[in-house]
C-alpha cells in the first residue's frame, strides 16, 4: 500500500554510475579495516577463522554495497512537489514515505562533495522547525529544479515556525 | 533612543553566589575523603584554598563580562552586546517582543534586583541582574516601541514598603487566576510522581547489586559478616530511601511553591518558587501541542498532568540560567490535577481544541511486535548475567520480561488516534504512563508512514508525527497499526488546496 500512487519523480538512471563509485570508495575503507583486523589475527596469533570470516564479509559488503544497492536505492527513490506539500518516498528495505507541507519548511539547502560534483549529483536538504529531510542522488539539475520550485512555493505561505 | 546602560553590579554577587552553590558540595565532599585517610584538615585547607582560586578567577571573569555587557533601545531594537574576547552584538526587533518575564534567585531577592528575559517567538535576550528602576525604565521604553508587550504593573515594581501589597494585586493584574497548586497538592505531588519511584527502585536494584555482586567480588572475606548483618544492611537501605525522598520533596517543596497559572486573552503565565521565584509567559497562538500524561499511580488516584510544548529558536545567553522547563520546548502546565476537573481547565485555556478522545485501534496481531525484540535482550541479558555473575539475576531479570509483557499488552490495548477536521489526538503507552497528546493539524512539522517486507506481509505499518518543541522537535509514534488506518491518517494530513491522491 505504501507503494500505491507513489510520488511522479524518479531519479535520473545516471546517477546509478556515481553510487557505485560512491560504494567503491567506501569499500576502501572497509578492506582497510578488514586488513587491520587480519593483522591483528596474525600478530596477537588468534584464530585463523577471525581472519577468512572478516575477509569473506567484507567482501559480501562489499559486492551488495557495490552491484546490488545502488540499483536498488535508484530504484526507491521518489519525490513529488504538489502546491501545498513535498511528498518523499525512499528507503531500501524500510520503506518510508512522508509529507511536509511548505508551509512548514524554513530552508532549502543543497549538498555535495568533491566526488559527488565531479559526477554533477547533489543532495537536496529541506528544513523545517526541528527536521530535516533529504531527497538524495539527484542530478544537478534536477536538484536545482527542486530547490528553486520549492522556494517559489515557500515565498507564497506566511507561517510563524 | 534609550542610553547605553550595564547590568547592575550585583550581578557579580549573583554568578558569584551561584558558582559558590554549586562549588561548595563537590569540594566538601572530596575534602571529607580526607577524613578516611585521617588527613582531614589538610585536605579540607587545600580544598579551600582551591575554591578561593576557582571564585577569584570566576569573578574576574564576571567582572570583565560585567564591564563588556551593555544594552540599549535603537531604531526600533533592543540591542544587547556582550562577551569576554570576543564581542557579540544581539537584538531583537521591539515589535517581536512578546513578553518580559522576570525571575530572581535568593541572591537577587537579597539585593532587591532582578533576572529579565526579553522574550519574542524566536530569540530571546537575558539581563541577568538589573535594578527593578532599570526595569522599569525598559518596560517604559519598550511599552512606546509596542503596546502590545505584557510587562508588569509598575505597582509592583515600587520600594520595599509596596511590595505586599503590590503581591496581592498582582493576581488581578495578571489575569485570572485558573490553577493553584497548595502545599498539600505539591505532597502529593511528590507521591504520585512515578519518577521517583523508578529512582526508588533503580537505587534499590543498584543498592542489591552493589551488596551482591561488587562487594561479593571484591571482599569475599566479607560474606560472613554481610549474611549476619542483613537487617541493618535493610534499615541502612531503608533509610537511605526514606532520606532520598525527603530531599526530593524537599526540592519539589522549594520548586513548585505556589505554583500559580493565570490566563489573560492572549497568555498564559506561570508562577512558581520559594527561595528562586520564577516567572513564565507563554503566549496562546504559539503552543504547538498539547500533552497530558498520566501514569498507573496518578491514574489510580484520579490525577493526571498536563505540559504543552512551544517552539524556540534558540536558548538563552548562558545554559545555566535558561528555564530548566522550557529549555528543551516543553512546560509542565498543570502538574498535578484532578481528572474529571481536566477538561473545563483545558477548554478555557485553549477554546479552539477539541480535545476528542482516541479510538483505540491497535490490532491485537501487533503484541508480540510490540515486545518481540527487547524480549529477546532481557532473556539474553538475565541468562548472561544468571550465569556469569550472579546466579539469583534471573529474579530482576523476569521483573523486567513481565513488566515487557505487561508493556506489549498496554501499548496494543491503550494506542490509537483519532482525527478531527483540524485536529490530531493521538494516545500512546508507555512504560509506567499513558499519553494524549493533542495536535492541531497547522502544527504539524511532517507526516512519516513506514513499513518494512514484515509489516508489509502482515498488513500492518507505523506513523510518525513531528511537531515543533523547543529548538527540535517531538514526534510521535502510532507503532503497528493496521496500514489502513496508516494510509487513514496520511490522506488527512495532507495539506488543502493540493489535488489528493486517495489511497
Amino acid at each position: 500500500m505504501i507503494e500505491e500512487h507513489p510520488p511522479l519523480n524518479k531519479l535520473d538512471e545516471a546517477v546509478i554510475q556515481y553510487d557505485k563509485i560512491d560504494s567503491l570508495v567506501i569499500g576502501i575503507f572497509y578492506m582497510i579495516g578488514c586488513a587491520g583486523l587480519v593483522f591483528l589475527v596474525y600478530w596477537f596469533d588468534w584464530p585463523i577463522i577471525f581472519a577468512i570470516l572478516s575477509v569473506l564479509i567484507t567482501l559480501l559488503v562489499f559486492c551488495v554495497d557495490y552491484f546490488v544497492l545502488p540499483y536498488l536505492r535508484y530504484k526507491s527513490i521518489r519525490y513529488e512537489v504538489h502546491p501545498t506539500y513535498l511528498e518523499i518516498l525512499k528507503g531500501v528495505f524500510f520503506r518510508k514515505r512522508e509529507i511536509i507541507p511548505i508551509e512548514r519548511v524554513q530552508q532549502v539547502s543543497i549538498e555535495d562533495g568533491p566526488l559527488s560534483r565531479r559526477h554533477h549529483v547533489q543532495i537536496v536538504e529541506i528544513q523545517t522547525a526541528g527536521t530535516g529531510h533529504q531527497v538524495p542522488l539527484l542530478l544537478e539539475e534536477d536538484a536545482q529544479a527542486l530547490k528553486a520550485q520549492i522556494m517559489d512555493l515557500i515565498k507564497e505561505v506566511q507561517s510563524d515556525v | 533612543m534609550y542610553n547605553k546602560q550595564r547590568l547592575n553590579k550585583g550581578t557579580l554577587f549573583t554568578k558569584c553566589f551561584k558558582r559558590m552553590t554549586t562549588l561548595v558540595v563537590p569540594l566538601s565532599i572530596y575534602s571529607f575523603i580526607g577524613l578516611t585517610d585521617g588527613e582531614f584538615l589538610e585536605m579540607f585547607l587545600i580544598m579551600l584554598a582551591v575554591f578561593c582560586v576557582v571564585l577569584l578567577l570566576g569573578t574576574l571573569i564576571d567582572l570583565i563580562k560585567y564591564l563588556r555587557t551593555s544594552y540599549y533601545i535603537e531604531n526600533n531594537r533592543f540591542i544587547l552586546k556582550s562577551g569576554l574576547f570576543i564581542k557579540k552584538e544581539k537584538d531583537i526587533q521591539v515589535s517581536r517582543i512578546q513578553s518580559i518575564d522576570t525571575s530572581e534567585t535568593l541572591a537577587h531577592r537579597f539585593l532587591n534586583i532582578t533576572k529579565v528575559t526579553i522574550q519574542t517567538p524566536g530569540k530571546n535576550i537575558l539581563l541577568d541582574a538589573i535594578s527593578i528602576e532599570q526595569l522599569e525604565e525598559i518596560t517604559k521604553q519598550l511599552n512606546l516601541l509596542n503596546t502590545t508587550i505584557e510587562v508588569k504593573n509598575e505597582d509592583e515594581l515600587t520600594t520595599d514598603a509596596l511590595a505586599e501589597q503590590a503581591r496581592l494585586s498582582k493576581k488581578k493584574d495578571e489575569g485570572n487566576l485558573i490553577y493553584q497548586l497548595s502545599l498539600i497538592d505539591i505532597i502529593k505531588l511528590t507521591v504520585l510522581n512515578i519518577s521517583v519511584i523508578r529512582s526508588f527502585i533503580a537505587f534499590l536494584l543498584a543498592g542489591s547489586f552493589i551488596s551482591n555482586i561488587l562487594i561479593d567480588f571484591a571482599f569475599e572475606q566479607t560474606n560472613n559478616l554481610l549474611n549476619t548483618s542483613v537487617l541493618l544492611l535493610i534499615l541502612v537501605i531503608l533509610s537511605t530511601l526514606a532520606a532520598i525522598y525527603l530531599l526530593g520533596a524537599i526540592f519539589v517543596i522549594f520548586k513548585q511553591y505556589q505554583f500559580s497559572v493565570f490566563l489573560t486573552d492572549k497568555q498564559l503565565k506561570i508562577k512558581r518558587g520559594l527561595l528562586e521565584t520564577n516567572s513564565q509567559t507563554i503566549v496562546l497562538e504559539n503552543i504547538q501541542s498539547l500533552e497530558e500524561q498520566q501514569n498507573w499511580l496518578m491514574k489510580w488516584f484520579g490525577y493526571t498532568t498536563l505540559s504543552l510544548s512551544i517552539a524556540t529558536d534558540e536558548n538563552e545567553d548562558e545554559d545555566d540560567d535558561k528555564n530548566e522547563e522550557s529549555g528543551n520546548g516543553k512546560v509542565i502546565l498543570f502538574p498535578l490535577v484532578k481528572t474529571d476537573q481536566l477538561a473545563s481547565l483545558m477548554t478555557a485555556c485553549f477554546p479552539n481544541y477539541l480535545f476528542e478522545p482516541a479510538d483505540l485501534i491497535t490490532p491485537k496481531r501487533s503484541i508480540r511486535r510490540f515486545i518481540q525484540f527487547r524480549l529477546l535482550f532481557w532473556v539474553i541479558a538475565t541468562l548472561t548475567m544468571s550465569i556469569l555473575f550472579w546466579s539469583y539475576a534471573w529474579m530482576i531479570g523476569l521483573i523486567f520480561i513481565l513488566l515487557n509483557l505487561l508493556f506489549g499488552y498496554r501499548s496494543q490495548r491503550l494506542n490509537g488516534y483519532k482525527l478531527s477536521d483540524n485536529e490530531l489526538t493521538i494516545q500512546v503507552a508507555q512504560r509506567f504512563s499513558v499519553k494524549k497528546i493533542y495536535i492541531p493539524r497547522g502544527r504539524i512539522l511532517n507526516l512519516q508512514i513506514k513499513q518494512n517486507p514484515f509489516l508489509k506481509k502482515a498488513g500492518l505499518a507505523k506513523a510518525v508525527f513531528f511537531s515543533a518543541q523547543g529548538q527540535l522537535s517531538q514526534d510521535t509514534e502510532l507503532k503497528f497499526i493496521e496500514e489502513s488506518n496508516a494510509f487513514e491518517l496520511f490522506n488527512w494530513f495532507k495539506p488543502e488546496g493540493s489535488e489528493r491522491n486517495e489511497y
